[in-house]
């Protein structure tokens, strides 16, 4: 429990400041991966679009090589995805801004609940059930990773509770929000009432199936100007962000993504 | 974290006369090469210790440097985990609250500390670590009582005695949360936390008949610890609570000269522990919870076969009963050897388990002893068997029975240790012998760990040789080497079994060499030099790579010393250790589904923190005052204010690092007042 520890120290105030500007786009990056349609199952066909901004605005990732990663994470591994994905890998398509590839047919036993015959430890979804197919994405010497929600089954559950969570379940759609307004003190971004999707899931601890409704982060962007937090939690109908330099002139761009893993850009008029 | 400026102490005093230890630890009978024992009083002389003398344990020979707010007394390259803390024989499951700056035990209930960092005798074992021993304080004839106060803290003691009949009842409380946090907001109440914890112990000591004892032995103890990051992005929002509780209570029936370890012995305890942790970071959560019921004996009988040789045969009971629960990802809390980054957002997995686990761990242990001419020669044997039953072999699954599984391990313990006398003041001392540790219940979980795991083991070997220049000082240098067996780790596969996210095909090792040098008091002067040069690797999977493990310090000196004339007295505490271990940030990935950058890390272990160096001192003047007797002393943590850096943060893209820094310097001023 060495985090827990140091982390009394951290809150008394000896951390070193960093003065960290996530949402400042100093130089170009990559601000999101659309996934078209955000959920799949095996063997459908996806379109993932990169998008990057930078100084000067939106910036076209033309260049961007596209791969997927086949490796699940061992236990022996703290991060999202495993190392064997960061070496190289072979090309999921061509070269550019986009890519449209069939979700690999055994997407839902590598990142899913559907492991291979032999009694193998079935993959742990996320707080909404969701399980996922890593993509790969280098761009302008960064490594970014998509994730595209997979459909599979229920996993190790129930009959009885594998087919309610199958007729029940809604697949995901990608959020539609309506603008971006930038305001001289704020940020704010509107969607439309239902934005918020309910769904179903297969709670762990009850070992049924419940009714959840998605959480809307909003990640901001902006080309000048700081704002006060780089992400909000989101409400019903939007969210918002206060400017701490009003005067400053800038672009500003808003990725709302829900909790299932389908995100949307907005960019300010 | 005792930030203050002001502690103030109050009350009254009456020591105990406790009989020195003497410099040779036996840990009930063997002669332990780099052993130590302390009297409490002699640790209260310790700066650094914040007013409670168990803390100071934390720096005594043999241990590696604790992190910050953990406490932990890691002894000779294993954790802090494995080593087991015990007062009058009653197993406690830390010696600290959380936090680690406030013991378990009040200090005046305590006369002495033993700390055997290996190759203790065969009425000891389930530890893969050392062993620290407590010894509660006799009750002195009258009533007395003490009453201490200082910036953080309350704690007391009242005991009556009367011939070899006695009662001593001590507690603490810490009142600074009570009093502090209704005045502040409440999202400052969050930030900036006070620990909440309390803990008191009662012993009762009957003569029965002419030399038959019997000493009751309580204790119980509680913590709560919440904090909160209440950052507007979620993505940065991190929250910690924590509950821990402890209950103990254990009698000892003693027969003639059972002190001297002879004649019979029998001790009869029961416990409770319970604990909830809930951590949440970055949109993750991971709760998990214990409540366990344990009780244990411990009977062992002495006798001298003849004037040179010694028996001693006992048993060894302990039988628990564990409910758990856990909820989250496999990956938090972290676990020894996981290339854990401070600050890593985990993985959002969401899993969940309740499970149960009885166990029974039965020990019976003889130990003969015999002296040939200058050599004390011990050998001893613990034949010890662990039966674990486990409520569920398979993860749950609704409508399915679950399926229980057992499994029963023999572990046959030798143990050897000798002793040559070379002459008056020099003399060689070895031991050796076989341990094991039984397997966490935490760790027997179908969906979080694997419920076939039985205990873990290891070899430890050490030998040295002790010169006593004079009756108060010594000097020993001691080598020692320790092999671990069985080790629970994480499954290296990228899809483990079903029920197998842990597996025990870890293996460990340590060596090293220590020197300590030890002034018992002298025309006022007492204190140690301790000097510890070693190494502690981990494998985690058969032909894999050895790495550093996380409590792996190559350098740890520590020197301490007090001086007492008069009504003055001064002390100050050095300590220097090599910086721990940490595997490096080379990189970051983004994830764009959580817009999150993840570290990429380099080889596992192959960093290290910039070495923690700190020199703490305190001075202190009595006088009398209206018949009451006063002390005025001032401590000051870090005198040199060295930015120590305690952790390695990152910017939110790893693009920079910087690091956490530990205590600054840091003055505290106490008023006690004795009548």
């Amino acid at each position: 429990m060495r985090w827990a520890g140091v982390w009394v120290a951290l809150v008394a105030g000896c951390a070193p400041p960093f003065d960290d500007a996530p949402a400042l786009l100093e130089s170009p990056r990559l601000i999101a991966v659309l996934v078209e349609p955000p959920e799949a199952a095996p063997g459908e066909r996806v379109s993932l679009r990169a998008v990057a901004a930078g100084p000067a605005g939106l910036v076209p990732a033309t260049e961007a090589r596209w791969s997927l990663c086949t490796a699940p994470v061992p236990p022996t591994e703290t991060g999202s995805v495993s190392s064997a994905c960061l070496g190289d890998l072979s090309a999921a398509g061509p070269d550019g801004e986009t890519l449209t590839v069939a979700v690999p047919a055994n997407a839902c036993a590598l990142f899913g609940p559907e492991t291979p015959p032999g009694d193998f430890r079935p993959r742990d979804p996320d707080a909404t059930g969701g399980f996922y197919q890593p993509v790969r994405v280098d761009w302008s010497g960064q490594i970014a990773f998509a994730f595209v929600r997979l459909r599979c089954g229920a996993g190790r559950v129930a009959t009885d509770v594998a087919l309610e969570f199958l007729a029940r379940y809604t697949p995901n759609q990608n959020p539609r929000p309506i603008d971006l307004v930038a305001g001289p003190e704020r940020l704010v971004v509107r969607w439309p009432a239902g934005t918020r999707e309910p769904f179903v899931r297969v709670d762990p601890e009850a070992q049924r199936v419940v009714d959840d409704v998605e959480a809307i982060t909003v990640s901001w962007f902006v080309t000048a100007g700081p704002v006060a937090t780089a992400r909000v939690a989101g409400g019903e109908e939007g969210a918002e962000v206060e400017r701490l330099d009003p005067a400053g002139a800038a672009a500003a761009f808003a990725v709302v993504r829900d909790s299932r893993g389908g995100a949307a850009v907005v960019v300010s008029p | 974290m005792r930030w203050f400026l002001l502690a103030l102490a109050a009350g009254s005093a009456a020591a105990a006369e406790e009989p020195d230890a003497g410099t040779i630890v036996r840990a009930d009978r063997l002669a332990v090469p780099g052993a130590t024992s302390f009297r409490v009083d002699e640790l209260e002389d310790i700066p650094g210790g914040q007013g409670d003398a168990l803390v100071g344990l934390q720096s005594a020979p043999g241990m590696a440097r604790a992190s910050p707010g953990q406490g932990d007394l890691a002894v000779w390259g294993t954790a802090g985990a494995d080593t087991r803390v015990l007062l009058d024989g009653l197993e406690l499951p830390s010696l600290y609250h959380l936090g680690g700056s406030r013991s378990l035990v009040v200090p005046a209930f305590v006369a002495r500390a033993e700390v055997v960092p290996a190759g203790y005798g065969a009425r000891w074992s389930r530890a893969l670590g050392g062993l620290v021993l407590l010894r509660s304080a006799p009750v002195p004839d009258g009533l007395h009582g003490e009453a201490v106060t200082d910036g953080t803290d309350a704690w007391g003691a009242v005991s009556l005695g009367s011939g070899r009949a006695g009662a001593r009842v001590a507690g603490h409380a810490s009142w600074l949360d009570a009093v502090v946090s209704p005045l502040l907001a409440p999202e400052a109440r969050e930030r900036f936390p006070f620990p909440r914890s309390w803990d008191g112990q009662a012993k009762v000591t009957l003569p029965l008949g002419d030399r038959d004892q019997v000493e009751a032995v309580a204790l119980a103890s509680g913590d709560d610890l919440r904090l909160a990051l209440g950052e507007a992005d979620p993505a940065l929002a991190r929250s910690s609570t924590e509950h821990r509780d402890t209950f103990r209570v254990g009698l000892t029936w003693s027969g003639s000269d059972a002190a001297e370890d002879a004649g019979w012995q029998v001790t009869p305890s029961f416990g409770r522990d319970a604990r909830r942790v809930r951590q949440t970071a970055a949109g993750a959560t991971a709760q998990l919870g214990f409540e366990r019921w344990s009780a244990g004996l411990r009977a062992s009988y002495g006798t001298d076969l003849a004037p040179s040789a010694r028996l001693a045969l006992g048993a060894d009971l302990l039988v628990s009963d564990t409910s758990a629960d856990r909820r989250g990802g496999l990956k938090l809390p972290p676990r020894e050897g996981d290339p854990a980054v401070f600050g890593q957002a985990p993985p959002d997995e969401l899993a969940f388990d309740s499970w149960r686990v009885r166990a029974a761990d039965v020990g019976l242990f003889g130990e003969g002893e015999a002296r040939l001419g200058p050599v004390e020669l011990t050998a001893g044997l613990r034949l010890g068997a662990v039966a674990t039953e486990v409520s569920a072999v398979l993860p749950p699954l609704a409508g399915a029975v679950p399926i229980g599984g057992a499994r029963l391990d023999w572990v046959p313990e030798p143990r050897l240790a000798a002793v040559w006398t070379l002459g008056p003041r020099v003399s060689l001392r070895a031991s050796a012998g076989y341990v094991h540790q039984d397997a966490d219940p935490m760790d027997l979980s179908a969906v979080f760990g694997d419920p076939r795991l039985g205990p873990e083991r290891a070899w430890h070997a050490c030998a040295g040789v002790v010169w006593r220049p004079s009756d108060e000082l010594w000097v020993e240098g001691t080598g020692y080497a320790r092999a671990l067996e069985s080790l629970v780790v994480r499954s290296p596969d990228a899809t483990p079994r079903l029920a197998q996210a842990l597996v025990q095909d870890g293996e460990g090792r340590a060596f090293g060499a220590q020197v300590v040098l030890r002034q018992r008091p002298w025309h006022g002067l007492s204190g140690y030099l301790a000097y510890a040069l070693g190494r502690s690797e981990r494998l985690d999977a058969p032909g894999g790579a050895w790495h550093l493990a996380d409590v792996d310090q190559t350098h740890v000196l520590t020197a301490a010393a007090s001086w007492r004339t008069g009504a003055f007295r001064a002390g100050a505490r050095l300590r220097w250790a090599t910086g721990a271990v940490r595997t490096p940030v080379v990189g970051a990935v983004w994830n764009a589904r959580r817009d999150l950058y993840e570290p990429i890390l380099g080889a596992l272990a192959s960093a290290r923190l910039p070495a923690f160096f700190q020199v703490d001192v305190e001075a202190g003047y009595g006088f009398e005052l209206g018949g009451a007797r006063l002390s005025l002393a001032l401590e000051v943590l870090n005198v040199t204010n060295h930015a120590n850096a305690e952790e390695a943060v990152y910017s939110f893209d790893y693009s920079r690092q910087g690091f956490l820094q530990g205590v600054p310097f840091l003055p505290a001023l106490s008023l006690q007042v004795e009548r």
